[in-house]
């Protein structure tokens, strides 16, 4: 069956980590348990059950694993409840079942997204994701941990999904420990790879560049979540090619990385998204409807308000009707022809008809002032 | 049928046309035209610095159109995610024209927050120190100061208040590192992306706890290099793609360009566009042999396309090159000598190099005594003559 099959890991616990004031060490890279990883999966989840939208590639599943803080379990309801742990095993048994689901439905598509401790090795493509029971053996400290690109790379045979979209929420920083040791390679997902990949798209959307740090807040998740479920609503929703509305996986890479990059600075820190892997620019979420926007249509100078008729038709079809300026009023995406008549004749004031494209924006009024 | 012709900046993605339901009917370099049946249509391009220019217009019948995008930028503020302002900006550029007329449209310009803080010469400013320094350019492939090397000078400060020094690169074919340090301090080694004989600025400044951090402009010849290295940092991909497609012609003409083809190679292998990428990276790597890139790039395009043979021949000379010049390459080294495809100690000491590079800048960056030797890479330097081609400079940092 020609499917979406997602697989969405967050963890903000971990066993061999320390809370908020217990004493950090070297050998887990002096990290402490988080708050939002979890949480941000459990958003990531949320949105694709309840919007995601392939039609070619209805979603058939999306696995959840998750290692939630004390504080987000008690927030977790429904299915997200029974979601398994995020501990090696279960991610590899996980990841194998996925990965088998996969093959042999190549014009299907698959969706990872991670979220937790994050650590790299090298400078290009990777990002390994450490799993709740991390550093549970202190000779084989990233055994329980995988490496996303290392996925991909498993994913990357013939029969695979051509169309891959990988996310990873965590910090991507090099451990101080890696300058004086040779760490082994993430212990999961340990797929043999082909040599040649064969997926028109699977890029890689990182919510840390590499050597940065990723951020969140506990309740509302990570910036890089955050921003990613707001540009997947409006700020990457794109004329499709050849038509519709889309989100691509380009489309995504500019809002986002601007989105956190303010988010980030708004709590006072840094932070900058990064892509790697293939990108391909082929549509990630398609559009049944044209995406709402608010818009507000006025005329300058003001004093003209009260003559001017506003009429705002596409396609033939008439939405706003001869309405005294200024008009508000939430109407799909698209091209558009504003027509502002006056009523009674006032000298200067004299009639316009241009066309205007309206963008989708979400809660935000699109405004367009007409100068008579 | 009415033809439609736009006029983009230099250096721009393709335009895009759409009809009034928005379906797209044509993707239009500049200059080109092409033809249309009579109605509305809409036209947009990302520029090169990440914003969006667009202009609704009516093709009427019989008729040729030319319009121009991206001219007569007014000043906007950045505005997040495309969202306009509720209240109307006065300095922002009105959308329509006093009387119905195809060719009397304003330029409507949506603003999109810039992305890319990741400008090629960005540097932090942070407080001057006023210590000596000092710069030197080496051979990627010794380690050794760089034979017939003018003195750099300094040129202006760059618009964030770094120091930037100018470098001219010796006649003599070689990949080179720029060498900057402190007396006391492992040197920081920045890879000059620049073509013999030619010119590349580097941004300079003091960083944390005293160290010295610096970001090489590439300087590539061609505009067209330039605006794929902005649109790949800003992040749009697929206007790097559009133009990196012309990569191929950099090799050609008078005036070869061989690190702008690199840097469209890279894109193109980025953004897995191998069809364009034809075969002329074989010629990059066959016709420049001081440049490890070159044999990089056809060595990862045999890679991806199934051909390991290849691969490992291009990867072997890559290797045999020296150091690379751009971040990806070093990587790229990396990551194929973990799967095996490229052994050998000069494989294995890029590999270890790659593990101490800074990670983030366009070209290599690394803290080394030496840049080709990473296990020297904690020994500091205390001793800079100008014989071992040293200048000093002694302007705050």
């Amino acid at each position: 069956m020609t499917a979406t099959r997602a697989l969405v890991i967050g963890v903000s616990h971990y066993d061999h980590l320390p809370g908020p004031t217990g004493a950090t060490h070297e050998r887990t890279f002096h990290l402490r348990r988080l708050k939002s990883a979890a949480t941000s999966a459990t958003h990531f989840a949320a949105w694709l059950r309840s919007e995601y939208r392939a039609p070619h590639a209805p979603l058939a599943e999306v696995r959840l694993l998750l290692s939630p803080s004390p504080s987000e379990r008690k927030r977790l309801a429904g299915e997200d409840k029974r979601a398994p742990a995020a501990t090696a095993a279960n991610v590899r048994a996980a990841l194998d079942d996925w990965r088998k689901e996969c093959l042999g439905d190549p014009d299907g598509v698959a969706i990872l997204y991670a979220a937790g401790h994050g650590v790299l090795l090298n400078p290009i493509d990777t990002g390994i994701l450490l799993l709740q029971d991390f550093a549970s053996d202190p000779a084989r400290l990233l055994e329980n941990a995988v490496s996303i690109p290392g996925i991909r790379g498993g994913l990357a045979d013939a029969a695979a999904p051509k169309h891959q979209f990988y996310f990873l929420d965590a910090c991507r920083v090099r451990p101080e420990l890696a300058s004086r040791v040779t760490l082994a390679d993430a212990g999961l997902p340990g797929w043999d790879r082909p040599l040649r990949e064969h997926a028109i798209a699977s890029p890689i959307l990182y919510g840390a560049a590499a050597d940065t740090l990723a951020w969140g807040a506990a309740k509302r998740g990570t910036i890089f979540s955050q921003a990613l479920l707001e540009a997947l609503r409006v700020g990457a929703v794109e004329p499709g090619r050849p038509a519709g509305w889309v989100v691509t996986d380009t489309s995504l890479i500019p809002p986002v990385m601007a989105r956190v990059r303010e988010l980030a600075a708004e709590h006072g820190v840094e932070q900058t998204a990064a892509v790697g892997g293939q990108p391909g620019g082929v549509p990630f979420h398609v559009f049944a409807e044209p995406p709402p926007a608010r818009v507000r249509l006025s005329v300058a100078p003001a004093q003209a308000q009260d003559v001017a008729y506003f009429s705002l038709s596409t396609e033939g079809r008439s939405l706003v009707e001869r309405r005294r300026g200024p008009v508000t009023k939430v109407v799909p995406a698209g091209n558009y022809v504003v027509k502002v008549a006056i009523d009674p004749d006032t000298p200067p004031f004299a009639p316009h008809e241009a066309a205007w494209f309206v963008r989708p924006t979400g809660p935000e009024e699109q405004v367009l002032e007409v100068p008579l | 049928m009415s033809g439609l012709t736009i006029e983009l900046p230099e250096a721009t993605a393709p335009a895009e046309v759409r009809d009034e339901a928005l379906a797209l009917v044509a993707t239009l370099p500049s200059g080109e035209r092409t033809e249309l049946p009579p109605g509305r249509y809409w036209a947009s391009v990302v520029l090169p610095d990440g914003e969006v220019a667009s202009r609704s217009f009516v093709l009427a019948g019989d008729e040729d159109l030319d319009i121009r995008l991206g001219e007569d930028p007014a000043p906007a503020p950045a505005r997040a995610l495309g969202i306009l302002p509720r209240i109307p900006d006065p300095t922002a550029p009105r959308a329509f024209a006093k009387r119905w007329s195809a060719n009397d449209f304003a330029n409507w310009r949506m603003d999109i927050a810039r992305p890319g803080a990741r400008s090629i010469a960005a540097a932090d400013t942070v407080a001057p120190a006023t210590d000596r320094w000092h710069v030197r350019l080496v051979s990627g492939v010794s380690g050794a100061p760089a034979p017939g090397a003018p003195e750099p000078r300094l040129g202006e400060p760059s618009p964030s208040g770094a120091v930037e020094v100018v470098f001219t690169t010796p006649p003599a074919p070689a990949a080179l590192f720029a060498q900057i340090a402190r007396a006391g301090t492992v040197p920081l080694n920045v890879a000059i992306p620049v073509a013999p004989g030619g010119e590349c600025r580097l941004a300079v400044r003091a960083g944390g706890g005293g160290r010295i951090e610096a970001v090489a402009d590439p300087s590539p010849v061609s505009a067209t290099a330039r605006s794929v290295g902005l649109y790949l940092a800003a992040g749009h991909l697929r206007e790097a793609a559009g133009l990196a497609s012309a990569a191929e012609q950099l090799l050609a003409g008078k005036v070869a360009d061989p690190i702008g083809a690199t840097m469209g190679g890279y894109a193109l292998l980025r953004l897995g566009r191998l069809g364009q990428l034809h075969d002329w990276p074989a010629n990059l790597a066959a016709w420049f042999q001081w440049l490890p890139d070159g044999a990089i790039v056809a060595g990862e395009l045999a890679a991806l396309r199934g051909d390991p043979a290849s691969a490992r021949e291009h990867f072997g000379e890559a290797v045999r090159r020296g150091v690379p010049l751009f971040t990806d390459g070093l990587s790229l080294v990396a990551r194929r000598a973990a799967e095996g495809l490229v052994d050998g100690p000069d494989a294995r000491r890029l590999a270890a190099l790659a593990a101490r590079a800074t990670i983030g800048p366009l070209t290599v960056t690394v803290r080394a005594f030496d840049p080709t030797d990473p296990l020297s890479s904690l020994r500091t330097r205390l001793q800079f003559q100008a014989r071992r081609g040293w200048t000093t400079f002694r302007n705050p940092l």
